[in-house]
């Protein structure tokens, strides 16, 4: 299938010089990168940079206007088969939970699998608790959104995309929304996923979670990557001026 | 402790002095305005009243309260309505104790609804001259109110027995309750129990409701399509539901009753052929007044569920989206019944104003409440007795518009809406 | 390269062929339709005999038309009749909307007074009306009220005004001076006279649509948080200069659309005016149906006329709501 001979077969997400404009704005200006199975990329940047539109454009939530996605061989077209296929291997996960609140946590989680997955209610009710004990909120089970606080619904929120059983977990913020304790609950939630092995990109600027779990960190601006390396090394021998000064900004 | 024993009735009456000075005379030019205000209400309650107890021929409304209820519908059939009507006690009944169990208003709005309802077969049976063919008219109103309580309270009782998952049946129930009434009030066969009855026969508020209940149903479908085609990406549905909508808002229903009597039965083909069959495809004015209410209701409702489905943030469409639903369980899982639910009032306002509207079917001569309120006054018995009929009339419509109004009011939601 | 993999998507997975094709299948549904329905219109006339167009509005008329604002007599054509009508929808919307405003506004005042009396008598007129059908009350009002008036050598004079079973007489400018009505004999002499019909539509809307404004006017002031009175008067405003300067243009905001959709109603709701005999828009051009068998140019036009009416009042509302918004920023 992907006869890209830049990377080898291993990669998960593939992206080769992607470009995006909304209207007349050039958002994305040619990115690139590769992300391997497994791997844990952290993607920074100044607010504006184009960080969302990129992993948004991963999923198909935002169309891309040049350039080539492949998501695990599959390449990101018109073609609506690849997009349906991709959308149910990409879990996303939103800085405004974004969970139907006329639904219970249950039903939140169970949606997609009977509808998408077309799994049977036993069987994605008990994986949907399973999940819940994973980010521990086992007891919330019959709640409503609305009822939960913030931290919990974010939690909620990651279950609703680990039930669909992606190969791929997309992060826009997970915690800006959130208050200092609950950071603490979701970002031990993302650390235990990461070390399971899923492969993830996390928009944060949660420099604990970066330094500690990412394998890569991409530093935006101005719709395009300026610099990317382990986190290590960015983060105490950044090279580009624009990453500097961010970094000074960040760290104070 | 002499004087404590003393104080109450004393406090008492200086909060009511307290209560009057606030609210009835805090200046020399209130007190003015409120013995102004009490002159006017004595000077119309006063006349009115005395008018009521004295003048007024009720006998006009009494002996024709029949006609008022049902029309001319054949007396031996009446029983069919009364199903109806006991049937939606039933279905009140279990709705309210799977859906509302904790709210006791609601309860005590569909009770007086039901009362009042009650009270209609009872004042049927008054013409006690009439020979009576089927069975159940002459049944006294109190036979029939015990009924619809029983019925009521059997739903209740079994519905708040039922598993939680019951809950599912109560729309379905709901839906399906509108169609069989309409069998029973229409007919099927040519005789039998449930001979046909010509829509010419039906008349009062039987008609009224009907033709509020149809156009409430085929307006809601055709409603949501029309909000959801007018916020649709692709410009020709867009436009074309746009131009729909504001054509209709735009002109008095009037002009499209008319259009529906006089111009739809000219849409239609001359003959219909499939095969061996053919046949002349007719409409009967009852139906193509509700199509005209319906038609008419439709372009209201879509601008209401609009409204809801523009408060629907934009992330809930990108978490369905995330999630890989397609965009027909998007809608039908996700939007539609957030945006719904936030309606709901004002599409319970919207029915209200459907209700009343179908009045106008009284211009191209439909025999509903209103009609029938006409004809009786061409009695030669009953001349000169407008202001009793019309009045009579008047009440029913309010009482119906209030208490729903009341209820929607007193509705709250199943929590999960109202929150976030 | 990624070019030629694009190509090789077959149409109907490719998302942008959706779009399209919807589109095209959407078009080709609702012409097929117009068609068919349009064809059998067609035919359904030719079998009737009706043929279609306005050639028949110069003919003449031969009905009366009991009120006019225009030169009119049996005589003159259907063009003419149509014409009266149209004046006399103009006359009773545009009258009725001023006077629903003014008694709209003093219903939406005394409901927020805090006299009892006065709030509760606001609050039980409103529930009334909003409860009731227009067309009912329109019929209750006309034959069961303006048919009892007095008789009009017993005329009932409120004010200058005179009211009887024949009609309203009110003072009006004639030749430059002021001219009061009063009885002689029979008729009324000098003012301007309502007919029986005219009053009846008039007031018959005002009332009922008053309750409405009333309503709206209401919700609008109470839409406005007490603060920004207080803020007002703590500014050093007097209570009059804090409602008019401070509360009235915020609330403005709020009540204008509702206001203007009520308005709509009124000019719509006009079309009711048959059910008190008399002569609208409407109620002529159900005169030249049944003279003529001319329906579908008849609804047509008068569709148009009031569509036009209201698409020219939203869109200068529009107009209006940006601007006020603009101001805003
Ligand atoms: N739907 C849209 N229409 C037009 N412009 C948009 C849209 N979404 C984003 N943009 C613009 O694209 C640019 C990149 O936006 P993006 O949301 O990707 O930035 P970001 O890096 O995520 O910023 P933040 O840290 O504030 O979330 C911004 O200048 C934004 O104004
Ligand atoms: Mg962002």
């Amino acid at each position: 299938m992907s006869q890209s001979n830049t990377n080898p077969e291993s990669a998960m997400i593939q992206c080769v010089d992607v470009h995006k404009w909304y209207g007349q704005f050039h958002a994305l200006r040619g990115v690139t990168l590769s992300v391997a199975r497994g791997e844990v990329v952290v993607v920074m940047g100044p607010s504006g940079s184009g960080k969302s539109s990129f992993i948004r454009t991963i999923n198909r939530l935002e169309e891309h206007q040049r350039g080539t996605i492949i998501v695990d061989g599959i390449e990101l077209t018109h073609d609506v088969r690849n997009i349906e296929r991709i959308r149910s291997e990409v879990g996303m996960v939103f800085q405004s939970f974004n969970l139907f609140p006329h639904l219970t946590v249950l039903e939140n989680i169970t949606l997609a699998p009977m509808r998408v997955r077309k799994m049977n209610r036993e069987r994605a009710g008990k994986i949907a608790r399973e999940l819940l004990e994973r980010v521990r909120i086992p007891e919330q089970a019959d709640k409503y959104p609305g009822q939960l606080s913030g931290g919990q619904q974010q939690r909620v929120a990651i279950a609703r995309a680990l039930a669909m059983e992606p190969k791929v977990m997309l992060f826009d913020e997970p915690t800006s929304a959130l208050d200092p304790e609950m950071i603490k609950e979701v970002l031990e939630v993302m650390v235990d996923l990461a070390k399971s092995g899923m492969t993830m990109i996390c928009v944060t600027h949660e420099m604990n979670f970066a330094r500690n779990v990412a394998h890569r960190v991409c530093f935006f601006d101005q719709g395009n990557i300026v610099e990317m390396g382990p986190p290590a090394k960015l983060f105490s021998t950044p090279e580009h001026e624009r990453t500097q000064l961010f970094l000074s900004q960040i760290l104070h | 402790m002499n004087t404590s024993a003393a104080l109450p009735p004393l406090t008492e009456r200086i909060s009511i002095l307290r209560w009057l000075r606030q609210n009835l005379f805090r200046s020399v030019a209130d007190g003015a305005v409120t013995v102004l205000g009490i002159v006017l209400l004595l000077s119309l309650v006063i006349p009115i009243v005395t008018w009521a107890l004295t003048e007024a021929r009720w006998q006009v409304v009494i002996e024709n309260i029949r006609l008022f209820a049902i029309g001319q519908y054949p007396i031996e059939y009446v029983w069919r309505v009364w199903v109806c009507v006991l049937l939606l006690a039933l279905i009140c009944g279990v709705s309210w104790g799977l859906w509302l169990f904790r709210q006791r208003a609601v309860g005590a709005a569909i009770l007086t609804a039901f009362l009042l309802l009650g009270l209609l077969p009872g004042a049927l049976s008054i013409p006690a001259t009439e020979k009576v063919a089927g069975f159940g008219l002459m049944l006294p109103s109190l036979a029939w109110l015990v009924a619809m309580s029983t019925l009521g309270a059997l739903g209740y009782a079994i519905a708040a027995r039922a598993p939680a998952r019951a809950r599912k049946l109560v729309g379905p129930a709901w839906i399906l309750y509108l169609p069989v009434c309409f069998v029973l009030v229409a007919g099927l066969g040519p005789d039998g129990l449930l001979a046909t009855v010509g829509s010419n026969l039906w008349g009062g508020l039987l008609l009224t409701l009907l033709i509020t209940a149809v156009g409430i149903v085929a307006s809601f479908p055709l409603g949501v399509l029309l909000a959801l085609g007018r916020r649709s990406k692709l410009p020709v549905v867009k436009a074309f539901c746009i131009g729909y909508i504001e054509l209709i808002r735009g002109v008095p229903l009037i002009t499209i009753l008319f259009m529906a009597q006089l111009i739809l039965p000219l849409f239609l083909p001359d003959r219909v052929t499939f095969g061996p069959i053919s046949f002349r495809p007719e409409i009967d004015r009852v139906i193509r007044a509700m199509a005209g209410v319906s038609l008419f209701s439709a372009a209201y409702m879509a601008e209401n569920v609009r409204g809801g489905l523009q408060n629907i943030p934009r992330g809930q469409f990108e978490a369905a989206d995330a999630l890989g639903l397609t965009a027909t369980q998007k809608m039908t899982l996700i939007v539609l019944p957030q945006a719904l639910r936030m309606v709901v009032p004002i599409l319970v306002g919207q029915f209200i104003g459907l209700f009343k509207d179908t009045s106008l079917v009284t211009i191209v001569s439909l025999l509903d409440l209103l009609g029938i309120g006409n004809t009786v006054l061409a009695q030669p018995k009953f001349i000169g007795t407008q202001r009793e009929v019309y009045l009579f009339v008047a009440a029913i419509y309010w009482i119906f518009s209030y208490v729903m109004g009341a209820i929607s009011r007193r509705l709250e939601l199943p929590q999960s809406a109202s929150r976030r | 390269m990624s070019d030629t993999k694009k190509t090789r998507i077959p149409i109907w997975r490719d998302e942008r062929a959706y779009a399209v094709l919807a589109q095209v299948a959407f078009v080709v549904v609702v012409i097929a339709a117009g068609v068919f329905l349009f064809g059998n219109l067609l035919s359904a006339l030719r079998r009737q005999n009706i043929p279609i167009g306005f050639d028949f509005l110069p003919t003449r008329a031969g009905f009366d038309i009991s009120d006019s604002f225009l030169e009119y007599t049996a005589s003159s054509n259907y063009l003419q009749a149509f014409q009266v009508g149209l004046v006399n929808t103009l006359v009773v919307a545009s009258v009725g909307i001023v006077l629903a405003s003014v008694f709209g506004l003093i219903t939406g005042l005394a409901g927020l007074t805090h006299n009892f009396i006065i709030s509760r008598l606001a609050r039980v007129y409103t529930e009334i009306m909003r409860n009731v059908p227009l067309l009912v009350f329109l019929v209750f009002w006309y034959r069961g009220i303006v048919f009892n008036l007095p008789k009009i050598s017993e005329a009932l004079s409120i004010g200058p005004i005179l009211v009887s079973n024949r009609g309203v007489a009110i003072p009006w400018l004639l030749e430059g001076a002021l001219s009061l009505p009063v009885v002689r004999g029979r008729i009324f002499d000098g003012g301007f006279v309502l007919s029986p019909e005219l009053f009846a539509i008039l007031s018959g809307l005002v009332i009922y649509t008053a309750a409405f404004i009333g309503e709206v006017i209401r919700a609008g002031v109470q839409a406005i948080p007490r603060g920004q009175f207080e803020a007002a008067r703590a500014l050093g405003f007097t209570g009059m200069q804090s409602i008019r300067l401070i509360v009235l243009p915020q609330a403005l905001r709020v009540i204008i659309p509702p206001l203007t959709s009520q308005y709509l109603n009124l000019t719509k709701n006009s079309s009711l005016a048959a059910a008190v005999g008399y002569p609208d828009l409407w109620s002529i051009s159900t005169v030249i149906i049944n003279q003529t068998g001319r329906a579908v140019e008849m609804i047509a036009v008068v569709m148009g006329i009031y569509l036009t009416t209201s698409l020219l009042t939203s869109l200068f509302m529009n107009w209006y709501n940006n601007k006020v918004r603009l101001i805003e920023r």
